[in-house]
C-alpha cells in the first residue's frame, strides 16, 4: 500500500487528514436532470474522467489520508465506480462509504456520517466539501488544517474555518459565479472571525455599530465571493447538525451559529487570493470546469497526467476477479478502459485511436475520445467529445460537451450544450445555448431546439428507436459493429434499471409507460420531450404524469427546502424573481439574466440618485419605508390604501422641503401605483386625500405660526396644484367629480381645520383652473338635491362648511352672471 | 503650466492666548510659527513646491501673516476671504465664525488655474511623505486623494503619563467610518457617526462593485487633499458649506455608485450658470473673461475616484492641548528634518542645568540653579534663579519668578509667575499674572471674562 506523501511529517505522525464528500446537490432540479442521466452529477465526464477524480486526485495530492463520501441517490454508481477504479487499488483503504439514502439535505446527510462513529477522536478536524463534493483546485488544501488549528488556538470557540475564493473581477461578469453563489459575509479583516452572514438579497445590509466600535475589530466585507463549499470542522459540527433537527443547509447552520449566543461557537473563514478554485455543483460550472481543464487552468491536473495515472494496471479491468459488483454498467465501465491521452498544440486532446478526417477542422480545445470519427469538414472548438461518438459532416461543434456513443448528423450545428449518452442526432439540426439532451434521446432532422431546453427520452427502450439507429446507417456510413454494440449497451442498461430495486425509477411505471415523444419538439423522426419541472411551472399537469414517478422521494424535499436550494435551477439561475424588486425575471431567461441583474440595480441606483439629490437620510429612511410597506403587500386592502396615501404623503413631503421637479415627481408617483395594486380611482382618491391632508399630518412650515390653509397654500403653490393637474384634468368630467367628491369627504372629516376654509380653497384651486366652475356648480347641485331628498343628512356641526361652500357658489354664479353682463 | 495649485488654509484663531491678533497658524511651536511647517512640507514635494501658493486668511489675522511671510523666502498670494456669509438668509443657522471651507474656497475659486489643487490646513503637523499620495494621484487619474492618519491614542514618549493641562475638557473626537478598498485604495464611503443610529448601513450596489472592503475606524483625515478642478468645481456649485462633512461623503457616494455627480449642484440654475475657467496661464483679465464658457460637466474627469493613502509616520493635526505639546515635544526633531537646523539649546551656562533636548528662544535671562528639562521657551523670557522647569511650553515674554516649579504646563507670552509658585498641568494664558506661594494643579489662569472660553481647542475647521 503506498501512503500519499509530500506532507509535513508532524501531521503524519499526528493524525489523519479526513475528508467528508458530500455527492449531492440537493437541489431538486439538477437531479432531476441527473435522474435522466446515466450518471451521477459527481461522475458526469470531463476529458474522459468523471468529476469526482479530480477532487480526488486534489485531495490526494494535499495528503489526506482518509475520504468519506456520503451518496444519496446513484450510490450504486458511485461504489461501483470507485471500486472499480484505480483509487481502490492503490489505496485501498483511503475512501469510505456512506449511504445516506433517505437523507434530504446536507443536515441529514451529516447526521448520518455522525452515527456512523467515523469521526470520533475529539481533535479529528475534517474536511467538508459539500455541494456535490466537486471541487476542482490546484492548490493543495493541507494548509487549511493548520489555519482551522491556529484559529482553534486563538480562539476555543472556533468551530469552523469556511473556505472562500476572492473574485478577481465583478461578480456578475465573473464566468464561476452563478446567482446560487450569492453571498454576503460580514468579518473581521484581521482574525478573520465570521460576524454575519447572509445569503439572502438586501438593498442595505446593516452593521451594528457597537460592532464596530469595538476595539481590534475592523469589519471587512466580502459580496460574493466563491464559496468553495469547503470547511475545515471540529467533530462538533457534527453535533451541532445533529442537536438541531432544523439546520438543513450549511447556510442554516452558519447563520444558527452566528445567532446563537448562548453556546458562543464561533466561526472564521479563509479567503484565497489566488489559485484555480470551481466548486461544481450546477450545470453551468459543469461545463466550465469542463473547458477550463481543457485550457489547462487546473495545471498541474491536466487530462494526460490524470489519465495516466489510471494506466498502471489496464489489463486488470479486463479481468473479472477483483470487483466484487458486476461491471456491466456499460456507462461506468468507460471509464474502467484506458487509452493513451495524446497533448497536441492548441490543446488538443486525443485519446486512444481516433478517426479523424483529414479536412475536419480541430481549432483549439477539444477533446477527442477513443474510437470517436470525425468526419470532413467538421468543426470542433472547445468541446470534448467521448467515446465511440461520429460527427457527420460539415458539423459545427463550438463550446459543447458529448458525452459517448453520440452520433451527430451532417451539417447540425451545436452550441453551449451537453449531449449525454446514446444521443441520436439527424442531419441540418440547430441546437442552441444551453439544451441538454439526456440519455437515448433522437432529434429529428432539421430540427431547431432553442436555447435553454432539456430533452429526455423515455425510460424503456422501445423497438421503434432501434429501428431509428439501423436507419440511420443509411444516412451515415458506420462499422455495422458499433451499431450492435451501442444498442446492446442500451439493452443492458434497460436490464440493469429493473434489477436495481433502489432505483429511482420504479419497475411498475417503466413497464406501463409508452413513448411519448413530442414530435414538434424533436421532429417526426425524433424521440423525446422536453423535461417540465412540476414546481415550476403552472401548465405542467399533463407532463407531470411522466416524470411523477422519478419525484417520488423529491416532492416532499420541495416544501423543506425550497427556499434555499430550490430557488435555483439546474444551470445555477435564480428560478423566482428577487423580491422588492420591479424588474421581472421571466422563468424561461436566459444568459441575460444576470446582465438584466445588473441593469435593474443600476436602475435602481439611478432611482435613489433623484432622492439623494439633497436629503440623503430621508431618501433611506423613504426607501425603508417602500421596502417595508412592500413586504406587506398581503395585507387587507384598506391598509394599503391606507399605506399608499401615507406613501404618498412622505412623498410629496420630501418633494416639497427638497423643491424637486415636478416631472420627477409624477414619475416617482406612477412608480408606486404598481408597487400598491391600487386601481386607477383608488389612486386618484389617494392623491386627493393626499394632497389635502399633507399640511394636517406633516408640519412643514412653523408649527406655531401658520394656520392649515397658509401651510396648504404654500405646498399647493409650489408642487400639489400641478398634481392635482395631471392627475384630474380641468376637461374630464368624472375626473373633476372625483376630486369635488373627496374634498367633500376631507372636508366633512376634519371640519375644524379643514372644512372651514372650503371657501379659499374652493377659490384658490378655481384661481389656479385647477377646478372648472362648470362642475363645482354641477357637483354642488347633486349634492343640493341630496341634501332636498334627504339622502344626505346634514350634521349641526357640519353646518359651517355647508355654510362656506354656498357662500362660494353663490359667488361663483354671481361671478358668472356678472361675466355674462359684460359681454352683454 | 503648473501642476498644481496650494491652497494653504491659515485662517482658524487660536484661542490659547487671548491674544486674538495671533492666529492658529501663527502659533509657535518649537520657537516657529505653525505655518512655517506647512511651508516645509510644500517645499518638500518638487511638483508642490513648484506651484502657485494661495494663503486664504481673515481680515484681521492678514497683516500679522504677511509680516511674518515676508520674511520667508517664498513666493505667496494672500487672500483674505469675507468673514461672514454675506446674505443673512434664515436657514443659515450657523453662527458666524462657522465659515465652512466651501465658502471660504468660493471666494479664492477664481485664482484657481491649474487643473489640480492641494488643499490644506495649517495645522497638519508633521513630516508627511506626500510623493505615495502625488503619485497615487497622478497614476489613477483620481478625482481626489486624500490623506487619512492613524489616530494615535496616545503618543507618549517619555515615561510619564500625558496629563492635559489646564482645565479638564472633554475631547471627544467624533468617530468616522471610512470604507476603503485595500488592494486599490479606493475610499468607498465615509460616514460619520452623527449620521448613523444603531446600524452602518452597506448597500448592495457599493458592494457589487467594492466586493471586499474593509471599515477602518481608526483612521481620521488629515485635511489635505488633491482635487481635480473638475471635482472642486461642483463642489464650489453644490449648496453645501462644508466640503468635508458634507460634500466629501456625498460626492464619494456618488463616485462609488458610479452616479453623475452633477446631483449634487445644488439647483438647476446653477447648473446652467456653471462656468469653467480655462486652466492657461492667463492673467489678463478681459482674455480671462474671454474665455469663461459654458461649462458642462464631463463626467469622465470625474471618474477618476477617490483614494487614500495612511500615513503610518507620526503625522497628526494640531488641534487640542495634548497634540499641542505633543508638536512642541517634537520640534526639535521635525526642524532638524525639514532644514538640517539644530535648535536644541547647546549653550553651557553656570550653574544652569539645560537637558538637550531643550530649545530656549533668543533674548532669554536665565537665573542661576535652575533646571530645565524637555521645555520649549520662547523668546525674551527671563526665568529667575532656583526654577525648575520639566516638560512645559513658554511662549515669548515669559517672566518667572525665583523658585518657581513648572511641571507639564504651558505658558503663554507674557504671562507672569510669581516666585515660589508650584504650576501643575495648568494654562496660564497670556497677560495673566500668578501669585506668589500659589500652587496650581490643573487649572487655567485666564482673564475672568473669558473663563468659560478659554481652553485651547482650536477652532476645528472643516
Amino acid at each position: 500500500m503506498v501512503k500519499p506523501t509530500n506532507i509535513n511529517a508532524d501531521h503524519l505522525a499526528e493524525e489523519r487528514l479526513t475528508c467528508v464528500l458530500v455527492l449531492d446537490t440537493f437541489n431538486i432540479y439538477t437531479n432531476e436532470i441527473v435522474s435522466h442521466t446515466s450518471l451521477p452529477l459527481c461522475l458526469w465526464p470531463v476529458d474522459g474522467r468523471p468529476l469526482l477524480d479530480y477532487t480526488i486526485h486534489t485531495l490526494v495530492r494535499s495528503g489526506v489520508q482518509e475520504i468519506i463520501l456520503l451518496t444519496r441517490s446513484h450510490s450504486y454508481e458511485i461504489h461501483s465506480y470507485i471500486t472499480n477504479s484505480e483509487w481502490s487499488r492503490t489505496y485501498p483503504k483511503l475512501i469510505k462509504f456512506v449511504s445516506c439514502k433517505e437523507a434530504r439535505s446536507l443536515g441529514d446527510c451529516l447526521k448520518d456520517l455522525e452515527q456512523e462513529h467515523l469521526i470520533n477522536d475529539k481533535n479529528h478536524d475534517f474536511l467538508l466539501l459539500h455541494g456535490n463534493g466537486t471541487l476542482l483546485t490546484n492548490e493543495k488544501l493541507d494548509n487549511l488544517f493548520t489555519i482551522h488549528k491556529e484559529n482553534v488556538k486563538k480562539d476555543k470557540n472556533c468551530i469552523m474555518t469556511l473556505v472562500y475564493r476572492q473574485l478577481d473581477s465583478n461578480y456578475i461578469e465573473h464566468p464561476s459565479y452563478t446567482d446560487d453563489q450569492y453571498s454576503y459575509i460580514m468579518r473581521d479583516a484581521n482574525t478573520h472571525r465570521l460576524y454575519d452572514y447572509s445569503k439572502e438579497y438586501s438593498d442595505i445590509y446593516e452593521i451594528p455599530l457597537d460592532l464596530l466600535e469595538k476595539p481590534n475589530v475592523a469589519i471587512e466585507t466580502l459580496y460574493c465571493s466563491l464559496d468553495c463549499h469547503l470547511a475545515v470542522c471540529s467533530p462538533d459540527v457534527l453535533h451541532i447538525f445533529k442537536d438541531n433537527f432544523d439546520f438543513f443547509t450549511m447556510h442554516d447552520f452558519v447563520k444558527g451559529v452566528l445567532r446563537d449566543e448562548v453556546a458562543n461557537q464561533t466561526i472564521y473563514s479563509y479567503l484565497y487570493e489566488k489559485g484555480y478554485f470551481l466548486p461544481v455543483h450546477n450545470l453551468r460550472l459543469y461545463m466550465k470546469a469542463t473547458f477550463d481543464i481543457l485550457r489547462r487552468w487546473l495545471y498541474p491536473l491536466v487530462p494526460e497526467t490524470i489519465g495516466a495515472k489510471h494506466s498502471q494496471t489496464p489489463s486488470i479491468v479486463a479481468n473479472p476477479s477483483s470487483p466484487p459488483l458486476k461491471l456491466n454498467d456499460s456507462y461506468l465501465s468507460i471509464y474502467n478502459q484506458w487509452y493513451r491521452i495524446t497533448y497536441d498544440r492548441h490543446n488538443i486532446y486525443k485519446q486512444g485511436d481516433i478517426q479523424l478526417d483529414r479536412l475536419s477542422n480541430i481549432q483549439q480545445d477539444v477533446f477527442i475520445g477513443y474510437k470517436s470519427q470525425i468526419l470532413s469538414g467538421v468543426c470542433l472548438r472547445s468541446s470534448v467529445i467521448g467515446q465511440n461518438c461520429t460527427i457527420g459532416k460539415n458539423t459545427k461543434i463550438e463550446n459543447s460537451i458529448i458525452w459517448n456513443h453520440v452520433q451527430i448528423g451532417e451539417n447540425c450545428l451545436i452550441k453551449n450544450s451537453i449531449i449525454c449518452d446514446n444521443v441520436l442526432i439527424r442531419n441540418n439540426v440547430q441546437i442552441d445555448q444551453q439544451c441538454i439532451l439526456c440519455k437515448n434521446v433522437i432529434i429529428g432532422t432539421n430540427v431547431h431546439l432553442n436555447e435553454r431546453m432539456t430533452i429526455i427520452a423515455s425510460n424503456s427502450v422501445t423497438s421503434a428507436s432501434v429501428v431509428d439507429e439501423i436507419e440511420i446507417d443509411d444516412d451515415i456510413p458506420m462499422p455495422s459493429k458499433n451499431v450492435k454494440r451501442s444498442s446492446s449497451k442500451q439493452r443492458s442498461s434497460s436490464t440493469r434499471l429493473s434489477e436495481k430495486s433502489f432505483s429511482e425509477k420504479s419497475v411498475s411505471s417503466s413497464m406501463e409507460e409508452t413513448v411519448t415523444s413530442n414530435s414538434d419538439l424533436v421532429g417526426a423522426d425524433g424521440l423525446g420531450r422536453e423535461l417540465i419541472f412540476a414546481s415550476t411551472y403552472d401548465d405542467q399537469t399533463k407532463a407531470f404524469e411522466l416524470t411523477d414517478d422519478d419525484d417520488d422521494d423529491d416532492d416532499e424535499d420541495d416544501d423543506n427546502d425550497k427556499n434555499e436550494l430550490n430557488a435555483f435551477n439546474a444551470w445555477g439561475y435564480r428560478i423566482k424573481p428577487i423580491e422588492n424588486k420591479d424588474i421581472l425575471h421571466d422563468d424561461d431567461g436566459d444568459a441575460i439574466k444576470s446582465k438584466q441583474y445588473c441593469q435593474s440595480m443600476s436602475k435602481r441606483t439611478t432611482d435613489q440618485s433623484i432622492d439623494s439629490q439633497t436629503g440623503d437620510e430621508t431618501s433611506e429612511n423613504d426607501d425603508d419605508n417602500k421596502d417595508s410597506s412592500s413586504d406587506d403587500n398581503s395585507s387587507d386592502e384598506g391598509n394599503e390604501i391606507n399605506e399608499f396615501q401615507q406613501e404618498i404623503i412622505r412623498t410629496l413631503e420630501r418633494a416639497y422641503i427638497q423643491k424637486l421637479n415636478i416631472e420627477n415627481i409624477i414619475v416617482e408617483l406612477n412608480m408606486l401605483k404598481p408597487t400598491y395594486a391600487v386601481s386607477p380611482t383608488e389612486f386618484d382618491q389617494s392623491i386627493v386625500h393626499a394632497v389635502f391632508l399633507l399640511p394636517l399630518e406633516r408640519k412643514i412650515a412653523n408649527p406655531e405660526k401658520t394656520t392649515y390653509w397658509n401651510t396648504l397654500k404654500l405646498t399647493l403653490d409650489q408642487i400639489s396644484q400641478f398634481i392635482i393637474k395631471n392627475y384630474m384634468k380641468i376637461t374630464n368630467e368624472s375626473e373633476q367629480v372625483l376630486l369635488l367628491n373627496e374634498l367633500d369627504l376631507i372636508c366633512l372629516k376634519y371640519i375644524q381645520p379643514i372644512g372651514e376654509r372650503i371657501l379659499n380653497i374652493l377659490n384658490y384651486l378655481y384661481e389656479n383652473d385647477v377646478i372648472s366652475e362648470q362642475w363645482i356648480l354641477l357637483w354642488y347641485k347633486n349634492k343640493q338635491e341630496k341634501i332636498k331628498t334627504n339622502q344626505l343628512e346634514v350634521k349641526p356641526e357640519e353646518k359651517v362648511y355647508y355654510d362656506k361652500l354656498q357662500q362660494f357658489v353663490e359667488w361663483l354664479q354671481n361671478a358668472e352672471s356678472e361675466d355674462d353682463d359684460d359681454e352683454d | 503650466m503648473k501642476e498644481f495649485t496650494v491652497i494653504l488654509y491659515a485662517g482658524g484663531n487660536n484661542r490659547l492666548s487671548t491674544d486674538l491678533s495671533l492666529p492658529k497658524s501663527l502659533l509657535p511651536v518649537g520657537n516657529r510659527p505653525l505655518i512655517w511647517y506647512n511651508l516645509q512640507l510644500i517645499q518638500s514635494h518638487p511638483a508642490l513646491a513648484s506651484s502657485v501658493l494661495l494663503i486664504l486668511t481673515s481680515s484681521q489675522s492678514r497683516q500679522v501673516l504677511d509680516d511674518y511671510l515676508s520674511t520667508l523666502n517664498i513666493t505667496y498670494e494672500l487672500i483674505v476671504y469675507r468673514q461672514h456669509h454675506e446674505s443673512t438668509s434664515d436657514d443659515q443657522q450657523q453662527a458666524q465664525d462657522e465659515l465652512g471651507t466651501l465658502d471660504i474656497l468660493r471666494s479664492c475659486y477664481s485664482r484657481i488655474r491649474t487643473e489640480s489643487i492641494c488643499l490644506f490646513t495649517c495645522d497638519l503637523y508633521g513630516k508627511v511623505n506626500l510623493t505615495p499620495l502625488i503619485n497615487m494621484f497622478r497614476v489613477r487619474d483620481a478625482s481626489l486623494c486624500m490623506l487619512l492618519l492613524k489616530t494615535t491614542t496616545s503618543s507618549t514618549t517619555g515615561k510619564e503619563s500625558l496629563v492635559q493641562p489646564g482645565q479638564k475638557i472633554k475631547y471627544t473626537a467624533e468617530p468616522e467610518f471610512y470604507t476603503v478598498d485595500q488592494s486599490t485604495n479606493s475610499v468607498t464611503s465615509i460616514r460619520l457617526k452623527a449620521d448613523l443610529d444603531e446600524y452602518f448601513p452597506l448597500k448592495q450596489n457599493i458592494l457589487a462593485k467594492y466586493p471586499r472592503t474593509i471599515i477602518r475606524t481608526d483612521l481620521v483625515d488629515a485635511h489635505l487633499y488633491l482635487i481635480k478642478k473638475s471635482c472642486l468645481d461642483i463642489a464650489i456649485c453644490s449648496k453645501y458649506s462644508s466640503f468635508r462633512k458634507e460634500f466629501l461623503p456625498k460626492m464619494i457616494r456618488q463616485m462609488a455608485t458610479g452616479q453623475s455627480l452633477e446631483v449634487l449642484i445644488s439647483t438647476t440654475a446653477n447648473k446652467k450658470m456653471m462656468i469653467r475657467q480655462t486652466t492657461t496661464d492667463l492673467d489678463d483679465l478681459t482674455d480671462l473673461s474671454r474665455l469663461l464658457e459654458q461649462y458642462d460637466c464631463d463626467n469622465k474627469q470625474i471618474r477618476g475616484g477617490c483614494y487614500y493613502s495612511i500615513d503610518e509616520t507620526q503625522v497628526f493635526r494640531v488641534k487640542n492641548v495634548l497634540s499641542y505639546l505633543e508638536a512642541n515635544r517634537q520640534a526639535s526633531s521635525q526642524i532638524l528634518s525639514f532644514t538640517n537646523e539644530d535648535i536644541t539649546f547647546k549653550d553651557r551656562l553656570e550653574q544652569i542645568q539645560i537637558s538637550p533636548d531643550c530649545v530656549v528662544g533668543d533674548g532669554h535671562e536665565i537665573g542661576k540653579r535652575t533646571t530645565i528639562k524637555r521645555t520649549i521657551i520662547g523668546k525674551n523670557c527671563r526665568i529667575e534663579d532656583k526654577c525648575k522647569i520639566i516638560n512645559c511650553v513658554l511662549l515669548d515674554n515669559v517672566y518667572v519668578k525665583e523658585g518657581v516649579i513648572l511641571q507639564n504646563s504651558i505658558l503663554c507670552s507674557r504671562s507672569t509667575i510669581g516666585s515660589k509658585s508650584e504650576i501643575l498641568n495648568s494654562i496660564i494664558c497670556s497677560n495673566q499674572q500668578v501669585e506668589g506661594n500659589r500652587k496650581l494643579n490643573g487649572e487655567t489662569v485666564s482673564p475672568a471674562s473669558h473663563e468659560s472660553v478659554v481652553y485651547m481647542v482650536y477652532d476645528d475647521e472643516q
